[in-house]
């Protein structure tokens, strides 16, 4: 088809056809789409699989030209469809994710060298305002959703309220080199270059100045986590994963200091992550106990085991922080390998 | 004014159409003797109130019931666990899936549903009023261009238990016309 050349006014074109975001777009010329499709390692006409809503085939082409649309850079191609091939016919269960009243969005956590390649963030800031590839690279899968998926607020997803993830996507890296730990993806049996996709409903600070422990840290983490209003909470929620970005400097010099084993430190986040079932309003309790999960003390907890937590490291040296991205309803993270 | 150079040749970034139409199944036909199958699921204890209320009218009707509890989504977005819900399936003249009452408990619902129209069995789609565009949605985006449905008001929560009865026991001629039944 035909557009007009100019940035803008392609940009207002697209919106009135529906297949623009609201920001401005590059015009998917078929050299620049070719270019993009090359650099994805992959053949054009190759399917990612039937995406839902619409249930299209989600062909590598179209991923390249909602990419280029996005301002992602060619390079990131690999990274792009790998996060979509996790996300598609997965546990991610993005029928769910696409569909729900939830504002939640599938967020990519990146691992090993193509971080540093790529220009990923790990460090400050790291899940908005660095200067970088990555949202760009998040809009291109948030394209692809809306425009391949079909994905469309009101029509095709009832999110209540969304969030902005919905737009740029949330895409960040981890810090290993400052980590006590293997890395995330690695724990999760893909060593080098990886993405994790995971339903994030948001991200959320935890703030702590005083605790002097790995042990009150985690404690703070955990019952933050277990906030009332979390999908792990939720009647018919059988299980809702959980993710925490912990700073490096509590990951290594304190929580790694007082608890060296990971597994330890896992243990404990999923112990201090669960409230009191009398906390709960009276009509709430039996529909929680109904689902099983209160342990000897009558705490109602949040996920059935420590691995469905998921730890990983980075953000500013500054401290202080952490942050959460609580899960959605019977939603898995999904780990692949980058060109593996 | 507009010339040739200020334009440029882009490709589409849209989905295919799929272009197909796949109607809404058959009609259930005569209750008594035959069996529908409801379909409930972890969501909803009102849609358990509204199926226990049509089990019990649809055989004063002489039709025979199962109703089937589906499991909560084990992750794996498609298909619905096959094995489970050809059992149900195989034991029932139709089915009748619900509820659809949010975003993803839309999407379970309809999964169901399509699977049981895929298997040519006459299909009702439940749904409360808010839901029913995104139901229609869902299944028009893979050809079931005009579902049946029946309509329960919106929002159900909160409301109590015996007022959620008989909203399903008024729903209930409704719902055998979307059937396509006879009584």
């Amino acid at each position: 088809m035909d557009v007009a050349a100019d940035v803008r006014q392609m940009s207002i074109d697209a919106m009135e056809q529906g297949w623009g975001d609201g920001l401005p777009l590059i015009p998917p010329t078929e050299d620049l789409v070719a270019e993009f499709v090359a650099q994805s390692g992959r053949d054009g006409s190759e399917s990612l699989g039937r995406i839902p809503p619409s249930r299209a085939e989600c062909t590598v082409e179209k991923v390249a030209i909602n990419a280029v649309m996005a301002g992602a850079r060619a390079e990131s191609m690999e990274l792009i469809c790998t996060a979509l091939d996790a996300m598609i016919d997965s546990p991610l269960c993005l029928d769910g994710i696409n569909a729900t009243t939830a504002a939640v969005v599938p967020a990519v956590i990146v691992n090993g060298p193509i971080r540093d390649r790529l220009g990923i963030p790990y460090s400050y800031s790291v899940f908005g305002g660095v200067a970088c590839p990555a949202p760009a690279i998040g809009r291109a899968i948030r394209l692809v959703m809306r425009n391949v998926a079909g994905q469309v607020p009101g029509t095709t997803t009832e999110s209540v309220f969304g969030q902005p993830g919905r737009v740029t996507g949330i895409v960040a890296g981890e810090w290993e080199e400052r980590s006590p730990w293997a890395p995330l993806a690695e724990r999760r049996g893909v060593s080098g270059d990886a993405v994790t996709v995971y339903g994030a409903v948001g991200t959320c600070n935890i703030v702590e100045s005083v605790a002097e422990s790995g042990l009150e840290l985690l404690e703070v983490i955990g019952k933050s986590l277990a906030y009332m209003g979390n999908n792990g909470f939720v009647h018919g929620t059988v299980f809702a994963d959980q993710m925490v970005a912990i700073n490096p400097v509590w990951a290594n010099q304190i929580i790694a200091r007082d608890i060296p084993s990971f597994e330890d430190v896992s243990e404990l986040l999923w112990k201090f992550a669960r409230r009191p079932l009398s906390d709960f309003p009276e009509v709430v309790r039996p529909k929680l106990e109904r689902r099983g999960r209160i342990d000897e003390h009558g705490n109602a907890y949040l996920v059935e085991s420590p691995d469905q937590i998921h730890i990983f490291v980075c953000g500013g040296l500054g401290s202080l922080h952490a942050t959460m991205l609580p899960g959605f309803s019977n939603s898995e993270a999904v780990t692949r390998g980058i060109g593996q | 004014m507009v010339t040739l150079a200020d334009v440029v040749s882009v490709l589409d970034p849209r989905a295919e159409d799929a272009g197909v139409d796949r109607g809404n199944g058959p009609d259930f036909g005569p209750l008594r003797g035959r069996t529908v199958g409801l379909k409930t699921d972890e969501f909803w204890y009102s849609w358990d109130w509204a199926a226990e209320e049509w089990a019990k009218l649809l055989e004063a009707d002489g039709a025979k019931t199962v109703t089937w509890r589906e499991p909560m989504p084990q992750g794996v977005s498609t298909p619905l666990s096959v094995k489970d819900f050809d059992q149900f399936a195989e034991q029932v003249d139709g089915i009748v899936t619900g509820l659809a009452n949010c975003g993803s408990c839309t999407f379970v619902a309809v999964r169901a549903g399509m699977a049981s129209l895929d298997r040519d069995l006459p299909t009702v789609f439940v749904a409360t009023e808010h839901f029913e565009r995104l139901a229609r949605v869902l299944t028009g985006e893979t050809g079931w261009s005009d579902i049946r449905m029946t309509m329960l008001p919106f929002p159900l929560e909160g409301l109590p238990e015996a007022e959620v009865r008989q909203i399903a026991r008024d729903a209930y001629p409704a719902l055998l016309t979307s059937l396509g039944a006879i009584r």
